[in-house]
């Protein structure tokens, strides 16, 4: 033992247990952006479909003793009786099944093959259907087997039908009745306004209601017409069914128009695979959710997370650059301006909810509520900007990463060397000159790496937006063409998603694909941001060496 | 140009102070007391006349417009604030030519009762109407029979009755030959299909035999109905409790040490489960129903002590809204807060005071002077349950068994009592921060100092921004990840982790120890820096080795079996898992049922297995040992999570704290001939001590502060628990979940914002410390 301390061997073990530490770190980092690539890659891999026939038949008459199913995972499960092995399945159909997923013991499993001409049809309700293709039928008679040399084309075409009319009725619905209803909101708003004019100014304004009503009533009008138009294409889409089977024999038929896409896993091979997820992952990425969330894609949070980071670059970038050329070049070094840096400093530690409850209170109730009764004061109870929107979001976000961009600027200030300012002066360029020219160009670089970090931590919290604006569904983006531009309106962040799918989502199971997908997008937003600071800021210190810590 | 950049330069720092301004001006409010405008009252004069009994009823609607006043007359006599001195009588429907002998106004039902002489009482409900015909709101008084009925052939000294829905109880003290006598009449809604039939007399019950000659003094019923309690002239309080249309005398108190003459005051708060009672020297106590261990029925128990009045208790009024109490002796008027004990307001006014009235909004009080006139002031007391004591101490809430912490901001009907002690939550944040570091610390100090230390330099190029993106992980995801993946895999796995958290430390000496010994010095100089290629893999070896063991050592150590009770004749009563449970089990069938002949003289004879058992550890915790709780999403996984977002900042700063130890300090210490750890633990170490303080202290400002990761990975309740099996709620995680659904400037609002101050504080205070120790560390190298 004596040895073991006096040689140096302690020493060496201790650095082996340093390094353990190290690898720990390194490892955790590592493992979970692996968990998070191929947990994300999985939900847009297209699985085969195994036809499982159980032991035991199914107390469900539609699963009888076998039915389709893709592989979820496998678990243990002890219990005070027995041992068991379940695998869990996805298997659709939950219109019959009364649920998407299942357990099945191990021992109730007697057979598993892959069945070939299964099929994974997403649909508009009731998530995906796993069948077997049987034929389709047109309402006019006409019938054509699966496996009749026409039957994939004819499909495709019909769904192309289906598709195109769901367009055009998107189009007339949003667009179109979209513009009509808002039409109604504003004349409507204007009427009270008008109202409440009249009641304080005194003004006789009866005119000008009558003819906004006018407007109303001639909207109204347009409306019904535009929904007498998008009946008949409703119709139009109902004009052939397509009929399947179940594993256990049972015939059913679902309206290709129900139907939004469709994949045979097990007849793909690995091309096929791949064109299948990256089509499924642009879905993903273009789409609007559906069905709480759990299906369709997440562009509106996407679109929310971007729009919400760039309104809150703009905010803090000015602001901060100011702060920090103010502390480091124009205010007289002393106790007050070092009282200053720290606490800016320090409010870099403050939690993201503090800020999130201050915007709460200072922008939503204060100045919002404040701002509703100045310029709204007749939508009496209805708050324009008194409630959550992307502009208070953006606000409360800047105020948080205000200090990220402050530290950062300062420190890229203080690195550009004292013999190009003395320069500069010397040439007679004044103070503001010389930060102008010559100062702020070579701190360029480091003010970016400030600003991109703000960026991802700005992209990368929730939970003061939880209070300040973000919801779980909002399908009308942020933007408009009329003021406020949507500025005040709640919008979607893929943050949020990911807390709303892993937590209050009606079916958490079926969700689980959507979340880890969701969590792959925005790990790799962050950490592609990040990934830039860092690339930046290693270039920066190759220029101008080391600045400490 | 100059002057606008000075100029937005000091906005933006006033930007950032006017943060801590808001939040304190946010919770300012909290602390303060009630306020009642004194100077600007109104004064109707004379509203009760000079023939008014003791103990005159008022009463006021809901705006604070209409007071009224009733002393035992036909009528009831309402005054319009707005009018002055001009009095509307409202006739009463009651029988005639009987005069009034006792009388009873409940301000939280607005109902009165009323007690003829000749035996009839009758059940009247005091209405406002309001209207808004000419576009200005108007009330108007009335008076509407609920029900009435007889209470016998003599007449009421006292009544009191109380009502709900579904059912009545009017208590009655009469006078029989020349003896007291107490009648309880129970009534009962009757159901049709049209909805309520009518109150109907159920029972009517003598409750003279429980009496045994006390002198009753007065008398409460509570509002619900459920019961009443009989205070005596000594001072000895009898409580009734209604059963399945029985009542039952279920606890004989005194309220009071000293023994009393001239009877106590019984007062209600909102609800049924707090009174208050007052002596005739002026003392004050109040006592709410609780449970006791093992007893299913309720009793009183005295939870507070108010301070004491210079004489008798007068008048006694509760707000209809909350808690608190309008009470007083003579011209001495307090308003007091029941749960808190807090004295929310108090006055000498310059008149004696008989009756007061409180309004729903509590925007108004009301006093009648011993001259008749009433007096109305207004009133200003937003929150009344907030304060200091209500914060951070104990307090004794209507239904525990003892004082507690407890933070539970909503409940189910207004005369919910809100908890808001933020102790509980300043616990979890704690909680969670110290399992958290427990898990980071030692992580991230190892691998900085390695890094710094012993790293090549080409290997620390990846290794520190890989630690870097590891800090901008968003914690949604982590927490996400938390809850629905990494928490129902250490479920299964506790044996496995524990046995790798002690397994790793010591096998990577022990690699340390081989790797001097036995590698050849070529080799190890070779992989100088490197050593984490070997290392690696045979960790994760031993971690795969480890993982698998705890399979093994859970099937051998943490076994729960099932238990066999047996009575006395060593006949099986029941099967229950767990020799902890079973024990439970044995001992409260004891307390509630002390007949049950179980073998109790040795707890463990009681017991034999049944033979039925199963290796599992969450059970064997929670079920064998009784250590606590087992929440699947628990303190461990927390803290695992949580470190993923404190070790990188741990790590980050204190790596650059080890690798600014000046070059020349470190060659002199290796040319002095100590090895490279001597050189790190007697020279590195030691001088970069304050940045790795600072460090630490930083990641304890954002484990603290950490929002997203506890929402989603702990069950969030306000638990005082250390057990690291079960979860927390901690201050961040309660804004984040309360905050949806808090009224704005409401108490339960503000008392978030408080929380919020707490968390600014303490990392604010835990920050400047470590900036102050990293500044001080700068200034000390520039000396060397």
């Amino acid at each position: 033992m004596k040895k073991f301390f006096k040689k140096g061997s302690f020493g060496e073990s201790m650095v082996s247990m340093t390094s353990l530490g190290l690898a720990i770190g390194v490892m955790m980092t590592v493992g979970l952006l692996l968990l998070i690539l191929v947990k994300g890659f999985e939900s847009f891999w297209p699985k085969p479909i195994y036809e499982i026939t159980l032991k035991q038949p199914d107390a469900n008459v539609s699963i009888g003793s076998s039915l389709f199913g893709q592989k979820i995972s496998l678990k243990e499960n002890k219990s005070f009786e027995n041992k068991q092995t379940e695998w869990q399945f996805f298997i659709g159909n939950r219109e019959l099944y009364g649920a998407s997923f299942k357990y099945i013991t191990q021992e109730n499993i007697t057979h598993l093959k892959r069945a070939k001409n299964t099929i994974n049809l997403e649909r508009l309700e009731y998530g995906r259907l796993l069948g077997v293709p049987l034929y389709l039928e047109w309402y006019d008679g006409k019938k054509l087997e699966y496996g009749s040399a026409d039957f994939a084309k004819s499909f495709k075409e019909e769904l192309h039908h289906v598709e195109g009319l769901r367009k055009k009725l998107l189009q007339i619905e949003k667009k179109e009745m979209g513009r009509l209803s808002e039409g109604i909101t504003n004349n409507k708003d204007e009427i009270k306004r008008l109202e409440y004019l009249q009641e304080k100014e005194g003004i006789d304004y009866s005119l000008q209601i009558s003819e906004l009503e006018e407007g109303i009533k001639y909207n109204q009008s347009q409306f019904l017409g535009l929904e007498e138009q998008t009946a008949k294409l409703r119709k139009g889409q109902h004009r052939s069914t397509l009929h399947y089977a179940l594993a256990s024999g049972e015939q059913h038929k679902i309206e290709v128009a129900e139907i939004i896409r469709y994949y045979y896993p097990n007849q793909m091979n690995i091309f096929e695979k791949i064109g299948h997820f990256c089509s499924s992952f642009w879905y993903f990425l273009s789409e609007n959710p559906r069905e709480a969330n759990t299906e369709g894609g997440v562009f509106p949070a996407i679109f929310g997370t971007f729009l919400m980071t760039i309104l809150m670059s703009i905010l803090v970038m000015p602001f901060g650059v100011i702060a920090a050329i103010y502390l480091r070049e124009y205010a007289k070094q002393g106790f007050l301006v070092r009282a200053v840096r720290i606490s800016v400093n320090n409010l870099a530690g403050v939690p993201s909810i503090v800020f999130g409850l201050f915007g709460v209170g200072f922008f939503i109730y204060g100045l919002g509520g404040n701002l509703d009764d100045l310029l709204y004061p007749w939508r009496s109870g209805v708050p324009t900007w008194g409630k959550g929107g992307i502009m208070w979001a953006a606000l409360t976000l800047a105020l948080m990463t205000l200090p990220v961009v402050i530290v950062a600027t300062e420190e890229a200030l203080s690195a550009v060397p004292r013999g190009v300012r003395e320069a500069a002066l010397a040439c007679g360029a004044s103070k503001w000159q010389t930060i102008q020219r010559i100062v702020l160009p070579s701190a360029a670089p480091g003010i970016m790496t400030g600003l991109i970090l703000a960026m991802a931590r700005g992209a990368g919290e929730v939970a003061p937006l939880m209070l300040v604006g973000v919801v779980k569904f909002a399908p009308e983006l942020p933007v408009g063409t009329e003021w406020p531009f949507g500025l005040n309106q709640s919008f979607m962040h893929l943050g949020f998603h990911i807390y709303d799918l892993g937590f209050q989502s009606p079916d958490s199971e079926a969700a689980k694909p959507m979340v880890f997908a969701t969590t792959f997008l925005l790990i790799m937003l962050v950490v592609i941001l990040n990934l830039f600071a860092i690339k930046i800021r290693s270039h920066l210190s190759k220029k101008y060496g080391s600045s400490g810590f | 140009m100059n002057w606008s950049i000075i100029l937005g330069g000091i906005l933006v720092m006033l930007a950032v102070f006017g943060i801590f301004v808001f939040i304190l001006g946010e919770i300012v409010p909290l602390f303060k007391k009630a306020k009642v405008d004194l100077n600007n009252g109104v004064k109707i004069e004379s509203l009760a006349t000079k023939d008014m009994q003791a103990n005159p009823a008022i009463g006021v609607d809901e705006w604070g417009e209409m007071p009224f006043i009733y002393y035992g007359g036909k009528t009831i006599r309402f005054a319009d604030i707005t009018k002055g001195n001009q009095f509307t009588e409202v006739a009463l429907p009651i029988t005639e030519g009987q005069e009034v002998t006792s009388y009873n106004y409940n301000a939280v039902l607005n109902t009165m009762a009323i007690a003829q002489a000749n035996g009839d009482f009758h059940i009247l409900k005091v209405k406002h109407a309001v209207d808004f015909d000419t576009g200005v709101r108007r009330l108007t008084p009335k008076v509407e029979k609920v029900f009435s009925g007889s209470l016998g052939d003599y007449p009421a000294q006292l009544m009191a009755f109380g009502l709900s829905d579904k059912e009545a109880l009017i208590v009655a003290v009469m006078e029989v030959d020349g003896k007291q006598n107490v009648t309880a009449f129970y009534y009962k809604q009757s159901f049709g299909l049209m909805g309520g039939g009518g109150f109907k007399l159920k029972e009517s019950i003598d409750m003279g035999n429980d009496l045994d000659g006390l002198k009753v003094s007065s008398l409460l019923v509570q509002q619900n109905a459920k019961g009443f309690l009989l205070g005596t002239q000594t001072g000895e309080i009898l409580a009734f409790k209604l059963k399945k249309s029985k009542l039952a005398l279920t606890q004989r108190f005194y309220a009071f040490e000293s023994e009393v003459n001239n009877g106590i005051r019984i007062d209600a708060v909102l609800g049924s489960d707090s009174i208050v009672v007052s002596d005739e020297q002026g003392k004050q106590v109040g006592y709410s129903l609780y449970k006791q261990v093992g007893n299913s029925d309720r009793s009183y128990i005295q939870t507070k002590t108010f301070d004491s009045f210079d004489h008798n208790v007068g008048f006694f009024s509760p707000s209809t809204r909350n808690k608190s109490f309008i009470t007083g002796s003579n011209d001495h008027v307090v308003i007091r807060y029941f749960t808190t004990e807090a004295q929310r307001w108090e006055a000498k006014l310059p008149y004696n005071v008989v009756a007061t009235a409180i309004d729903d909004k509590a925007y108004y009080l009301f006093f009648l002077s011993d001259q008749g006139d009433l007096y109305r002031y207004s009133l200003d007391d937003p929150h009344p349950e907030a304060g200091f004591k209500a914060f951070f101490g104990k307090v004794w809430y209507e239904g525990k068994s003892e004082p507690v912490y407890d933070w539970q901001s909503t409940g189910g009907s207004n005369e919910f009592e809100s908890k808001l002690s933020l102790v509980p939550l300043f616990f979890g944040s704690i909680k969670g921060t110290f399992y958290s570091l427990i898990f980071a610390i030692p992580i991230a100090l190892l691998a900085a100092i390695y890094s710094a230390s012993f790293l090549d330099p080409r290997v620390k190029k990846v290794v520190k921004p890989t630690m870097e993106i590891m800090a901008s992980l968003p914690s949604v995801v982590l927490g996400f990840l938390a809850a629905l993946w990494l928490a129902p895999i250490i479920e299964h796995k506790v044996p496995s982790i524990i046995l790798v958290i002690i397994g790793w430390p010591l096998l990577s000496i022990i690699f340390g120890f081989i790797w001097f010994y036995f590698i050849p010095i070529q080799i190890k100089n070779k992989l100088n820096g490197w050593e984490w290629l070997v290392l690696v893999p045979f960790m994760l070896f031993v971690a795969w080795v480890l993982w698998s063991l705890g399979g093994v050592w859970e099937q051998s150590a943490f076994i729960v079996q099932q238990y066999n009770i047996l009575d006395a004749q060593g006949m099986v009563v029941q099967n229950i898992i767990g020799r902890h449970e079973a024990l439970e089990f044995i001992k409260m069938s004891q307390v509630v049922n002390p007949d049950v002949q179980l073998s109790m003289v040795h707890l463990g004879d009681a017991i034999t297995t049944t033979g039925v058992k199963m290796a599992d550890f969450s059970l064997w915790w929670t079920r064998e040992m009784g250590w606590g709780n087992y929440d699947q999403r628990n303190s461990l996984v927390v803290g695992f999570m949580m470190g993923f977002a404190v070790i990188p900042i741990i790590f980050t700063i204190s790596e650059d704290a080890l690798s600014n130890v000046p070059t020349s300090l470190k060659s002199a210490s290796a040319a002095l001939g100590a090895t490279r750890w001597q050189t790190v633990r007697t020279i590195v170490m030691p001088i970069a001590s304050a940045g790795i303080f600072s460090a630490i202290m930083i990641g304890f400002g954002r484990a603290v502060g950490e929002t997203m990761i506890v929402v989603m990975a702990t069950g969030n309740t306000p638990i005082m628990e250390w057990n690291i099996f079960n979860g927390m709620r901690t201050l961040s995680a309660n804004i984040a979940v309360e905050l949806p659904e808090a009224a704005k400037q409401s108490t339960h609002y503000r008392a978030l914002f408080l929380g919020a101050f707490l968390l600014f504080m303490l990392t604010f205070i835990v920050n400047t410390i470590a900036e102050i120790l990293r500044q001080h560390l700068r200034n000390k190298y520039k000396l060397v």
